[in-house]
């Protein structure tokens, strides 16, 4: 068995798959594990202590205490209560934190293995930052058999546990469904096609200034600055930490009242210390959507963004599926009703467990991450050589999934060969020369520029490692120079709950967008030994025989004809090509 | 007969012999009368048979009758139970009774006589101490006959289990020398000599043999067929007329008899094996109907077997299924259990937070604010209390 590890950025959970179910192992109070550790001297205090002791809302260093310590991931060492610390360190501290307690609910014990578990990230956590949540999960005797980003887990985990799972997925063939994973701390968005037995990653976005624990914020602020008006407070009656903390609870207490009832009290005793004053303020529910509309704004312009830059309307969603915490109020779902329409806005009961459960299933189903799109080496004259196709099976743990290509110089006269590698914009099944591509990057190796074209080889070598880090080395034979990059922006799919198949991907109604316009690089490597593919003026430099126009079969191309007499002057007055006062023959 | 015998040289091995061989050639005129005076033992010939005269030499007259045996030249001895009666045997003698046999044997190159001798005795019907003690003295004959040089006659007398081999008999004697008694000139047997030795030598070894008790008349005539007896084939005519010009039709008709008599046994016996032949034939009938209605009983017992592995193992398979599914299902009431103690719990402390503010703000005068508290912890409670309800199966 393997367990499903949602290590989020405001809470954790571990759950796992019996029977027809899953099960979500809560802490004492029956609620996730807050992704909080603080430390006192030795002492290393986790959870929901740690978290209620925390006064500040936000993501990181508070003091002693980090909030959400993912985030720090990737930094070589922070300071926590003027301790340097290891990020690794920290996240380790709350994993183990959260696999002890689990292992002690009774729920757990004897029927679960905490040794491998397919861990949720966010969409915007990359390669070195998976890299590094991998060896903190290590640090627990943990091995990270999969990353799954939270939205995937999360459509999977609602997919997989649909009354009428058929009947849906049909529903939901070749449909666009955005995920909204609205939490405590960020909302993570993604965009997703079912399509032929497959679920594929689209589009990503997000922010992590809407996240819930911001709304509790805002509302605790905007109730004691307008109780300090109207009651005349001094700005030195400061309350003490411990009910500034009370007063943030309180806060979201409010907030649940007021989904159930027009208007609520908050009320703390004592509040402001030097007057004695107790907090008393009474706030109706449309008092509390004004205060928190701008927070609500920002996430729904988040998703407006996200449909726009895959030029995909509202209506083109079939289903928006909101999972997360923030879930659960009444403002954010009434203006997702109102962006998508009521029937197409889908808030489980379970939305605040559906990552974790998701990613159980995930690990029941032994579901495998693949590549969503086509990655592709752009060569000379336009063409593209698809070095890892859609579908292609992502590593596990421990594995790791090479290519390698061997290539040619078309062009060795500025002495270096560029490798272009690029990515379909969209998801097709075949996709054409035409359409827009996304660069992940560019890689280049100096080559001999003495040396005839297509003399030269080349090696280019892809490596998928188990982080989903797409590591690429250029090589170079004769002058052999290497370079090497990394890339972490991948889009993968999953397979359909049930559904073996993942065929290839068909056609869908996106807008191809414009093509990318300024400089390009030309590039100057191919897969193939043809010196039809040489330019015209690097052709005719090496064999000027080419361009004798005798009938034969290595005679130039009409297209390197004109390419090798774009750069000779004009053979009476000397002009380049082009050149307005040549009357010559090429001039205007 | 001695017709036939002249053939023998010319004609194939061992299929051409109707009787044993004489050597008639050698024969003196004898008369009757002359036999009968001479002749103390009142050894008497046939007619044909013409009688030496023997000098009597010894009181038993065992000399005498031998003597007047070899005298025969190896035509048919008549000899009469009376002749042997008078014999007086005794084991004292025997020496003197080897010296004699040995210097008579000598005469007889073709060894025509022991078994002559043996067929006289029999027909004579002398048993007894007398028969055995001449039968040994035939054997002393032909052990120190010529013809005894033959290491394959040697083999035969001195073996227990005696298989006559005609072939091997005729080429181990014409390696054998030979003379005529008194002459001291020795020879070869020629050819026809070497049939006749033969014949002669298997003739007395199965009489022998039979009069030993060691092989039944049958062994005799099988064994007398095969090696001396056995002639081609011929038509039907040629065989009834040789059959038709017979002079002896005794031996013919014992012949004939014992075949008849061997041919009933055999077709009776052919019968009986016939109707065991078919009662067996019955008995695996019906075995083999047993065999199979075992066979198909077994293929039931099998099928019936899988049957019940198949269906142990459904039910195997089901019981794990279902206690793999009663476990999750206890798994899952305990998780429920869990998931509401603690949302009560959570519920409750909520409750008692906002009862306990409300009864601050009471204390403090905010009778509002304590009123709203009070209305949201019932409210909560309220719901609670149906959220309860509804999950027992109750509407109210």
């Amino acid at each position: 068995m393997i367990i499903g590890f949602d290590f989020g950025t405001t809470n954790s959970l571990i759950s796992f798959v019996m029977g027809e179910g899953t099960i979500n192992l809560f802490d004492s109070e029956g609620l996730p594990f807050p992704s909080v550790v603080r430390y006192e001297g030795q002492s290393v205090i986790a959870g929901r202590e740690a978290r209620l002791a925390l006064e500040e809302v936000g993501l990181g260093v508070y003091g002693n205490t980090v909030r959400s310590p993912k985030v720090l991931l990737g930094n070589e060492v922070v300071s926590v209560g003027g301790v340097e610390r290891s990020p690794i360190d920290i996240v380790a501290d709350v994993i183990r934190h959260v696999r002890s307690e689990s292992e002690q609910n009774p729920r757990a014990k004897g029927n679960v293995p905490f040794d491998r578990a397919v861990v949720t990230i966010p969409v915007t956590m990359n390669g070195p930052k998976r890299a590094a949540l991998r060896e903190a999960f290590a640090q627990n005797g943990i091995s990270v058999v999969q990353f799954v980003h939270e939205p995937l887990a999360a459509l999977y985990g609602y997919l997989r546990t649909a009354p009428d799972r058929e009947n849906l997925l049909r529903k939901l063939l070749k449909r666009y469904v955005l995920v909204v994973d609205w939490g405590g701390g960020t909302l993570d968005l993604t965009l997703c096609l079912l399509n032929n037995g497959s679920i594929l990653q689209l589009r990503n976005g997000g922010s992590d200034q809407v996240g819930g624990d911001q709304f509790d914020e805002v509302i605790r602020h905007e109730v004691v600055k307008r109780f300090s008006l109207e009651s005349g407070i001094m700005a030195t009656d400061q309350p003490t930490k411990e009910a500034r903390q009370k007063l943030r609870e309180d806060s979201e207490k409010l907030k649940i009242a007021l989904s159930q009832r027009p208007s609520a009290t908050i009320y703390r005793g004592g509040y402001f210390p030097e007057s004695g004053t107790n907090l008393e303020y009474e706030l109706t529910r449309r008092e509390l959507d004004e205060i928190i509309r701008p927070l609500i704004t920002e996430g729904v312009r988040q998703i407006d963004a996200l449909l726009d830059s895959a030029s995909i309307s509202p209506a083109q969603v079939s289903m928006c599926l909101v999972a997360g915490g923030m879930a659960a109020m009444p403002s954010i779902r009434s203006r997702l009703h109102e962006l998508f329409g009521p029937e197409r806005v889908v808030i489980p009961e379970d939305s605040a467990t559906l990552i974790a459960q998701g990613a159980a299933w995930m690990a029941h189903d032994e579901q495998t991450l693949r590549l969503a799109k086509d990655i592709e080496l752009e060569m000379a004259r336009g063409s593209r050589l698809a070095v890892l196709q859609a579908g292609t099976l992502m590593p596990t743990d421990g594995e790791i999934r090479r290519e390698l290509v061997h290539l040619y110089c078309t062009d060795p006269s500025d002495g270096k060969a560029k490798f272009p590698i690029v990515t379909t914009r969209d998801l097709k099944s075949q996709p054409q020369a035409g359409d827009p591509r996304t660069s992940l990057g560019l890689l280049s190796v100096l080559v001999d520029k003495t040396a005839p074209p297509l003399v030269e080889r080349l090696e280019l070598e892809l490596e998928i490692d188990d982080n989903l880090i797409l590591n690429v080395t250029a090589k170079s034979s004769q002058r052999a120079n290497t370079d090497k990059a990394s890339f972490y922006d991948l889009e993968f799919g999953i397979a359909l709950p049930g559904i073996e198949n993942l065929g290839p991907v068909s056609v869908i109604d996106a807008d191809s967008g414009p093509f990318p316009c300024g400089l390009v690089v030309r590039t100057n490597v191919v897969d193939k030994n043809d010196p039809k593919l040489i330019p015209g003026d690097v052709l005719y430099g090496h064999n000027p025989n080419a361009f004798s126009r005798r009938p034969g079969p290595n005679q130039a191309t009409e297209e390197q004809l004109i390419e090798h007499l774009y750069y000779q002057p004009c053979a009476l007055c000397r002009s380049p090509w082009g050149d307005p006062s040549c009357r010559c023959a090429s001039g205007g | 007969m001695s017709k036939q015998n002249e053939n023998l040289e010319s004609l194939p091995e061992g299929q051409r012999y109707v009787g044993p061989v004489d050597d008639g050639e050698t024969l003196q005129p004898v008369n009757k009368s002359q036999l009968a005076n001479e002749n103390p033992s009142n050894v008497s010939v046939s007619e044909e048979s013409i009688a030496t005269p023997i000098p009597p030499k010894d009181s038993s007259g065992t000399w005498a009758l031998l003597e007047a045996a070899y005298q025969s030249r190896g035509r048919k001895l008549s000899l009469k139970k009376t002749d042997f009666e008078n014999l007086s045997i005794s084991r004292s003698r025997w020496s003197e009774d080897v010296e004699v046999i040995e210097r008579l044997t000598k005469t007889d190159t073709l060894l025509v006589l022991p078994h002559k001798f043996l067929a006289a005795m029999v027909q004579a019907e002398v048993v007894g101490s007398v028969r055995e003690h001449l039968m040994n003295l035939m054997r002393e004959a032909v052990i120190r006959h010529p013809a005894y040089r033959s290491r394959i006659i040697q083999e035969q007398l001195s073996s227990d289990q005696v298989t006559p081999n005609s072939k091997k008999i005729k080429e181990s004697l014409s390696q054998i020398r030979t003379s005529e008694a008194g002459t001291g000139d020795e020879k070869m047997y020629k050819p026809i000599e070497v049939n006749k030795v033969a014949i002669n030598f298997l003739s007395y070894l199965a009489l022998d043999q039979l009069l030993r008790s060691k092989w039944t008349v049958e062994r005799y005539i099988d064994e007398m067929f095969a090696c001396v007896w056995s002639s081609k084939s011929l038509g039907h005519f040629a065989t009834g007329a040789e059959l038709g010009l017979a002079k002896d039709h005794v031996p013919l008709g014992l012949l004939a008899a014992n075949y008849s008599q061997r041919m009933q046994l055999q077709s009776q016996e052919l019968q009986t094996a016939r109707r065991m032949g078919q009662h067996q034939a019955s008995r695996a009938s019906e075995a083999e109907v047993e065999r199979d209605s075992g066979l198909v009983e077994i293929l039931k017992l099998e099928t019936d077997l899988i049957a019940k592995h198949e269906e142990t193992s459904r039910l195997e398979t089901l019981l794990a299924l279902e206690r793999d599914a009663h476990s999750a299902d206890q798994l899952h009431h305990a998780n429920d259990n869990e998931l509401m103690r603690t949302r009560l719990l959570r519920q409750l402390k909520t409750q008692s937070e906002l009862l306990s503010d409300g009864s601050h703000a009471l204390g403090s005068g905010s009778l509002k604010t304590a009123n709203e508290f009070m209305d949201r912890a019932k409210e909560a409670i309220d719901q609670e209390i149906e959220h309860l309800k509804s999950m027992g199966g109750f509407n109210q």
